[in-house]
């Protein structure tokens, strides 16, 4: 069993983890702020369509990725209004993103690619002067820049939530919209900024999926990333470098699964189907609470003025 | 120094109404600078309203506001603050998970990706704390600071940006008698320096005792405004009926206070609570054996520092926690493991501290309020029927019987003052004579009327036959209304005070540990 654990199985973890990750970024801006976004599994989905179908079209990878951002931008702005402007409430409108996009992404892929093309996918780093450096080098070199990217932007966010003054309005306003009010913060504002950025990142994870991960989209791809993404967020307390960790520990169980499959365990042969659902029974676990008492912000889900 | 002749704020016909309520009807006062200016009314007379109108927190309907002289117009607090004017309002306005620090930069300017200005606010708060006595954690959550080390902090937030008017709203409502001494002393400076301060308030003693100027509200109206002292140390040239005359108007003018001790009806406890002990939770003291009873007839407070047991007696006693150990009897029958709708069938009823949290719901009508917790006793209908009309007919009782303000009985509760919101709450509890009252400050936020309406509906029930049960922060309010007084500190009951002993000195000895040593 010891040759379970190669350096592959941790490089195959870290890929698991990159869009779960980057997803779980945009749920903690969009939750700190107060605004739920279960929005996140089809902001993801609309990412993977938009960013595969520009890349297809317009014949290059990273543009590819910018309109799948700015696809999961829209959406995130449609949340945001939904939310802000007409007051529905947090999860419908979440499931609302969920669906429209679902429905979407398979008329639109049906509609304009009969037979989908693979697309050009985001290069890898070499990254060859990091080679030398013991597990790092391993780790990391040849990797896609999705995965650099969640070792990166974790610190990035956290930096930004709690050490400027745009992170502190954040957190102000995802605690007591009305008392942020009082204290001059234009809390509409601030929840605009979150909510589309949250978007943002979703869809990163997508345009990962669709364009390093595979080069091609297939239908309902993002597959419950969201999520478990969500319940990173959780896991992690509603802190970038917590959730990352929650991340990372889903992806590591994920390759973990799959390097399992046919093994023995203990002399028996686990069936496929039990260990594919083990990150989906850790995610119940995760949002029953059941990982201590994770507390929410206070003012989460709930609409202005409903005090 | 101290006073001129430049006025600092001045209202000309401020009018604001919400819904069917004028809450502010033509109202145009005058606060000169350097001067401690109190307003006064009762509850719903239309004080925070025009609070918030000066702050910010909503424009009048029409009327307009000068500061130094000049119009202005404000947006936000944010835009208030930024002109010299800032309040504490009686819900302070600290979120409580953020730091201490990080409150105090939040209403700051800063371009959004700069770094939070920690160094430097830091260093002017250390100045300006000393100044106003604040020895606080900084990066400390805010939620975790004493009530009055969250007052100081909120002042501090007003001195960071320089007000030079500053607006209190009940600021000694929840302060320890000591702690109010030593705000008092701040508000003198800050006058003496010249900034303005408006006091908004129920307790009259206050007023005389430090304020300079008067306005007093009825209705939304101003019906007086006056000088209280020539200069700050002379003695007030108004008395406290005077006020109280003004403040209810002719028809309601108040007898004098009086004591009101009751009678035990009858041997045997109604209450008897033996070495009931309950853990701990959080920073709270839990309850270490403890153990009392209560008669009919008989009304008994529980003093204490806040923090020292109350809470998890009241919750124990309800039924909302389970003792670790001890046991509580209710005529005889152990109830100490009974859910609360079992209690609430024997005949026990609640006023809650926070009828925001516990007491009432906001959204519902009065009469879906009146009727709550009282729904399974029959009378609203059966299990499977409520009957509306029956619930309508029993808040119109609690409306008439308790003169509640309300545009009816299917009005949202959160149309109701807060003054009158408790009415409901009480007349729920009171208008069938319960076994057993539990009040957590049952007058907590009311004027004297209403405070006076409420303590009377106690003794009148306890009189029929209930006993009752009062929790209470205000010495005042125990000693007028309990015929003895349980002390508890640290979750021990340290002493039961009655007849002779029961004064204020003894009990705010005991509060704060200072007699008597060990528990029940």
């Amino acid at each position: 069993m010891s040759d379970l654990f190669d350096i592959e199985l941790f490089r195959s973890a870290l890929r698991l983890a990159t869009p779960l990750a980057l997803a779980a970024m945009g749920g903690i801006l969009s939750e700190r702020s107060g605004v739920v976004n279960i929005g996140l599994e089809g902001q993801m989905l609309m990412g993977a369509f938009v960013g595969w179908a520009a890349a297809v079209t317009l014949g290059s990878a990273w543009i590819g990725v910018l309109c799948g951002m700015l696809a999961g931008a829209l959406l995130g702005l449609l949340h945001a209004v939904l939310t802000q402007r007409f007051r529905a409430d947090h999860v419908v409108s979440g499931m609302a993103v969920n669906l429209l996009s679902a429905g979407l992404t398979v008329f639109l892929l049906r509609r304009f690619f009969e037979r989908p093309p693979g697309a050009d996918t985001v290069a890898e780093w070499s990254l060859r002067w990091l080679q030398p450096v013991p597990v790092l080098g391993g780790l990391l070199s040849g990797q896609s820049p999705f995965v650099i990217l969640i070792l990166v932007l974790p610190f990035a966010l956290h930096g930004l939530l709690y050490h400027t003054m745009w992170g502190l309005r954040v957190r102000a306003t995802g605690e007591s919209a009305h008392k942020s009010r009082l204290a001059g913060i234009p809390v509409r504002v601030v929840r605009y900024e979150c909510v589309i950025l949250s978007g943002v990142f979703a869809a990163l994870a997508g345009t990962y999926l669709s364009l390093s991960q595979l080069n091609v989209f297939t239908e309902g791809m993002s597959a419950g990333k969201g999520f478990i993404a969500l319940a990173a967020v959780i896991f992690g307390r509603w802190t970038p470098l917590g959730a990352t960790a929650a991340a990372l520990g889903f992806g590591f169980l994920d390759a973990f699964q799959q390097r399992l499959q046919g093994e023995l365990l203990f002399g028996t042969r686990v069936p496929s189907e039990l260990l594919l659902s083990l990150p989906y029974l850790l995610t119940i676990v995760a949002l029953a609470g059941l990982v201590g008492r994770s507390i929410p912000p206070q003012d989460l889900g709930k609409q202005e003025g409903s005090e | 120094m101290s006073h001129s002749d430049r006025i600092a704020v001045r209202t000309d016909g401020i009018c604001k109404r919400f819904g069917l309520v004028q809450a502010n009807r033509d109202i145009s006062i005058a606060v000169r600078e350097g001067t401690i200016h109190a307003v006064v009314g009762e509850n719903g007379a239309g004080k925070t309203t025009l609070m918030n109108i000066l702050y910010g927190v909503f424009p009048p309907d029409s009327g307009t506001v000068h500061l130094m002289e000049q119009p202005v117009r404000f947006r936000s607090p944010a835009e208030a603050l930024a002109a010299g004017l800032g309040m504490v309002s009686q819900h302070y306005a600290l979120i409580p998970r953020l730091s201490v620090l990080e409150n105090l930069i939040l209403g700051g300017a800063g371009a959004g990706l700069a770094p939070l200005p920690k160094a430097r606010v830091l260093e002017r708060a250390r100045e300006l704390a000393g100044v106003i006595g604040l020895q606080a954690d900084w990066n400390a959550p805010a939620g975790a600071l004493s009530v009055s080390q969250q007052q100081k902090v909120e002042i501090l937030k007003l001195l960071l940006r320089d007000a030079r008017v500053l607006i209190f709203d009940e600021p000694t409502a929840v302060l320890p008698p000591a702690d109010a001494e030593a705000f008092f002393a701040l508000l003198h400076r800050f006058a003496q320096e010249g900034r303005t301060v408006l006091l908004v308030t129920h307790k009259l003693q206050e007023v005389l005792a430090h304020a300079d100027e008067v306005t007093v509200l009825r209705a939304g109206q101003v019906v007086a405004s006056m000088p209280i002292r020539e200069h700050p140390d002379a003695e007030p040239q108004v008395d406290a009926r005077t006020l109280a005359r003004l403040i209810v108007g002719e028809e309601g003018v108040l007898p004098e206070d009086e004591l009101l001790l009751g009678t035990r009806l009858g041997d045997q406890p109604r209450l008897w609570v033996e070495g009931l002990t309950v853990a701990p939770v959080r920073s709270r003291a839990g309850l270490k054996g403890v153990s009392f009873e209560v008669h009919p007839g008989e009304v008994f407070g529980i003093a204490g520092v806040d923090g020292s047991g109350q809470a998890e007696l009241i919750d124990a006693l309800v039924g909302l926690v389970l003792p670790a150990g001890g046991r509580i009897w209710l005529d005889g029958e152990e109830m100490t493991h009974l859910p609360a709708h079992y209690r609430l069938r024997r005949g026990v009823r609640y006023i809650a501290e926070d009828r925001h949290l516990r007491g009432a719901i906001l959204e519902w009508s009065v009469a879906e309020n009146a009727a709550m917790g009282l729904h399974r006793q029959g009378g609203f209908g059966s299990v499977l029927s409520l009957s509306f009309v029956r619930m309508k007919e029993f808040a119109q009782r609690i409306i008439e019987r308790f003169a509640v303000r309300a545009p009816s009985a299917e009005a949202p509760f959160s149309a109701l003052s807060g003054g009158n919101q408790q009415k409901v709450v009480v007349g729920r509890a009171l208008m069938q004579i319960p076994a057993l009252l539990i009040a957590g400050q049952p007058t907590r936020g009311l004027d004297a009327s209403s405070t006076r309406a409420v303590h009377h509906a106690i003794r009148e029930a306890c009189e029929a036959g209930a006993a009752a049960l009062v929790v209470s922060f205000d010495l005042d309010e125990l000693l007028t209304l309990c015929d003895r007084v349980g002390v508890l500190f640290d979750g021990r009951m340290v002493d039961i005070v009655e007849g002779e002993r029961r004064r204020r000195e003894e009990i705010g000895a005991l509060m704060v540990g200072a007699a008597k040593g060990g528990g029940a």
